[in-house]
């Protein structure tokens, strides 16, 4: 009986979050005045446009990392390769292809360095990772305000600032603006459907389920589990880290050239820092917690999410007369539900580790 | 040379780093056109400014619950206490004193409630105290605009409700503590003797409280919760303590750099404003897991050294504005420094 | 036999690298925008004078949707994609709205990133017809600067 009543508190707990943001929106839709067919074009461009970043989050977790908040340096990576593609002025798919190729050795190298950081300070991977960003977003700044223009050739006037070196804070990205959105055009009534995207994230998402059954994915799903049982049986575990790290980034290099081609404008001391923190409540509102998350919780989690970031204004502005409020509602949900979800995996844990103390205790009586 | 060695190991190479660049910013201060005087008078009231802030991660890096990321909380009781002695309107160091007296009692209730919470999360204690200041600073975003205050010095002009983005104290209590007891010493140079008698009687109250028993006990919870449970301390109530009072702490902190810098910054303001604190703290030499009032007040003039002199030096050596960017990865690399040093695991 | 591997290893790693490195330029060559200006205006190419045309349409890469009319001393400026486009200038009178003549002309824009084309050169049939580009004084103002990344940024 109790086991019965432990199992469902246990799904319930799994699912609190989607449960709760599905009777969120649920009470925000009718308010905020949206019509059906305006929500669905949204939210599938929003599906195509912030999917595969979300999805790049996958492997880490899978190794037992956590939520890998360094994915800003891959983030990072791939609009260095779109400040450089700009400059070039290539466009078209040719760019975001060329873009991506100039930015994956970069997420390379940061992830290099991100797992061999990370493999320093086992048992606090988030919060290394957390500061590792801002400390790589410095040199980042660096690079990017100081050394491009100079160091680095810049030749076109529109994107250096005036005075002579370093880059502007916002970069009109017109030539390769939805190219990839509409390299496979389709319209179903009314509403576009970015098909070439969508193929895109389903050979990733195929690509995820390839890769766990590995001997590579394997052995991180060994490490997830417990890293001094696979220490034991034989697997290198420091440099396995590394390279679900490394994957991770390039990944998230991918993921924000995909975004910033929807997007169309990239700002170039911000993008990429609320894609980390956008692309990790996602997740974690499409159910998935520290240790444990599917394809099917990113793709629940990025609508959930990017449902409540479209309504949340429109309805705080008819509920209250404030749009700003809505807005603000809107951070703190970002926030919160980050969290919620790492008190509610932690205190799990605290909990699972005092059971398994009484049971020991038990067998010894 | 064996005793240099050793300096250099207990010191660590990046703090011996950046006390060297510190160290060459106010040699080459003269020769690049930057007055000496000014820049020791700012760098003394900076570090006025932000000594508690700093100061209030040292009880909970006692009781091992990690650097106080979640340092906005306290902040957020701090401005709470600043609007309301606002609201009340009155003038001089007394306004100071409602708003402390005021700030006080909201951050320990808040200090409480987040205190238990990291005894249900123990060993995750840094991120999570990092979400729970950013989300209590977008929920008080949005207590900001719904709060009844009603003085018009601080409400938007147009909309008539809603407090303002940065809300001035001039004309209440801007430099409430060194207004009467500074030294000024020629043109250029103004120790503010009030903020730093302030600031020494803080830190020697939290200098005595670590000499008594609880105190004592704290400081054993941190370097050994078990054999501390063993000899019969309450763990989960010191670990408590200790977060209240680092709200505490940082409440009243974030008053007196207020007084100081004359405006209060409300809304997204507080956001980042615990990352400066928690870099200067282990700056000054302190670990993850140990901290003392001299890694306090030695890491508190490095950092805010360097926040100084940079601007000014590196400018009118290189013509441009470096500062913020040299801010950001001397900080963050500091932290991270200090999370991968190869430390005895605990648990 | 280990060595040998790792060397065969090594060689089909450097020849993918190469091949990427060659694939970047292609990429760069085919998927290059060029700022094509278009001049109607009197020109002077290898010692010929030519004077700018009344009135004529002209049609890129055989899209008639983006047909574009010229006037004598217009100039304009079209973004092509990739190395190799034609075009179809079409003198007419105005009045009459009669077809006096066309004319189909290539352009190999390489990786130039800019270039200008003397529109009555091209109508009287010359194979050169390429002016230098005018230099833009166009300042481009610094909106928001570096500014506004303070309050982002711990």
């Amino acid at each position: 009986m109790s086991d019965k009543k432990d199992k469902l508190m246990n799904f319930l707990a799994d699912c609190a979050v989607p449960i709760i943001f599905i009777g969120l929106s649920a009470a925000a839709i009718p308010l905020s005045g949206f019509s059906a067919t305006y929500l669905v074009q949204e939210m599938l461009s929003r599906l195509a446009r912030n999917s595969f970043l979300v999805l790049s989050l996958l492997i880490p977790i899978i190794a037992g990392m956590g939520l890998n908040f360094g994915m800003v340096l891959g983030a990072m990576a791939g609009q260095i390769g779109l400040i450089l593609v700009t400059d070039w002025a290539v466009v078209g798919w040719q760019g975001i292809l060329l873009a991506s190729i100039v930015g994956m050795p970069i997420a390379v190298v940061l992830g290099y360095i991100c797992g061999a950081v990370l493999n320093r300070a086992k048992g606090r991977e988030m919060v290394t990772s957390y500061i590792l960003g801002f400390f790589i977003n410095g040199i980042y700044q660096l690079i990017v305000l100081y050394c491009m223009g100079n160091i680095i050739p810049i030749s076109n006037p529109q994107l250096v600032l005036s005075r002579g070196y370093g880059i502007r804070n916002a970069i009109n990205l017109m030539g390769i603006r939805h190219t990839l959105d509409n390299l496979i055009p389709l319209k179903i009534g009314t509403i576009d459907v970015p098909v070439a995207t969508f193929i895109l994230i389903a050979i990733f998402c195929l690509f995820i389920v390839w890769f766990r059954r590995t001997k590579l994915g394997q052995d991180m799903r060994a490490l997830g589990q417990d890293m001094a049982v696979a220490d034991a049986a034989g697997i290198p575990v420091e440099r396995t880290r590394i390279i679900a790290i490394i994957i991770s980034t390039v990944l998230a290099c991918f993921g924000q050239i995909i975004f910033l081609q929807n997007i169309g404008t990239m700002n170039t001391y911000n993008s990429h820092d609320q894609a980390g923190m956008f692309a990790i409540a996602a997740i974690l509102i499409g159910g998935a917690s520290v240790s444990r998350a599917t394809i099917a919780n990113v793709f629940v989690g990025v609508i959930l999410f990017h449902l409540m970031f479209v309504v949340s204004p429109m309805a705080g502005k008819q509920l209250i007369g404030h749009a700003q409020l809505g807005e603000y509602f809107r951070v703190f949900v970002s926030y919160g539900i980050i969290a919620l979800a790492l008190v509610i995996h932690a205190w799990k844990r605290s909990r699972d580790k005092i059971e398994a103390r009484k049971n020991l205790r038990g067998d010894a009586k | 040379m064996e005793k240099i060695n050793k300096f250099i190991e207990n010191a660590g190479w990046p703090r011996i780093i950046i006390g060297l660049f510190l160290l060459a910013l106010f040699a080459a201060a003269p020769f690049v056109g930057v007055r000496l005087d000014t820049s020791i008078s700012d760098t003394l009231v900076r570090v006025g400014m932000n000594g508690i802030l700093v100061l209030a991660m040292v009880p909970m890096v006692q009781s091992g619950c990690g650097l106080n990321f979640g340092l906005p909380l306290g902040i957020i009781a701090g401005l709470l206490g600043a609007m309301t002695s606002l609201e009340i309107g009155i003038q001089g160091s007394i306004g100071f004193v409602i708003a402390i007296a005021i700030a006080v009692p909201i951050a320990a209730v808040l200090g409480w409630l987040y205190g238990q919470l990291l005894n249900k999360v123990k060993g995750d204690e840094m991120m999570i105290a990092t979400y729970v200041g950013f989300s209590s600073v977008a929920l008080m975003c949005i207590a900001w605009l719904m709060l009844p205050y009603t003085n018009p010095t601080m409400i938007w002009g147009y909309g008539g409700s809603g407090l303002r983005t940065t809300i001035s104290v001039e004309g209440y209590w801007l430099n409430a503590l060194s207004k009467y007891i500074y030294i000024q010493i020629g043109e250029f140079l103004y120790i503010p003797v009030g903020m730093f008698l302030f600031f020494g009687l803080v830190t020697f109250l939290v200098w005595a409280f670590f000499r008594t028993k609880t105190g004592t006990a704290m400081t054993a919870v941190g370097s050994n919760p078990e054999f501390a449970r063993a000899s019969g301390i309450d763990v989960d109530k010191m670990r408590t303590v200790s977060v209240v009072m680092s709200t505490v702490l940082g409440a009243v902190g974030i008053l007196v750099y207020e007084q100081s810098f004359g405006f209060c910054q409300l809304y997204m303001g507080p956001f980042y404003m615990a990352f400066p604190a928690v870099a200067a703290i282990l700056l000054g030499g302190a670990s993850v897991n140990k901290a003392t009032i001299v890694n306090v007040v030695v890491g508190t003039f490095l950092f805010q050294g360097i926040l100084t002199m940079t601007p000014s030096v590196i400018n009118s050596i290189m013509q441009t504005d470096m500062s913020e960017v040299i801010r950001i990865i001397v900080s963050n690399g500091m932290i991270l420094y200090a999370l991968t040093r190869k430390v005895k695991v605990k648990r | 036999m280990t060595v040998q591997l790792n060397k065969k290893r090594l060689v089909i790693r450097l020849i993918l690298v190469a091949l990427i490195v060659i694939l970047c330029f292609a990429l760069n060559y085919f998927g290059k925008e060029h700022d094509v200006y278009l001049d109607n205006m009197e020109a002077q190419i290898g010692g010929k004078s030519y004077e700018g045309i009344a009135y004529l349409t002209l049609v890129i890469d055989g899209n008639e949707e983006t047909e574009m009319e010229f006037y004598a001393d217009d100039r304009d400026v079209v973004k092509l994609k990739g190395p190799s486009h034609t075009m179809k200038v079409s003198v007419i009178n105005e009045e009459t709205e009669e077809v006096i003549k066309t004319v189909d002309f290539s352009m190999n824009l390489g990786t130039e990133r800019e270039v200008m084309f003397s529109l009555p050169a091209i109508a009287d049939g010359a194979k050169d017809a390429a002016l230098p580009v005018p230099q833009s004084d166009t300042q481009y103002s610094d909106d928001e600067d570096t500014s506004g990344m303070e309050a982002t940024q711990p």
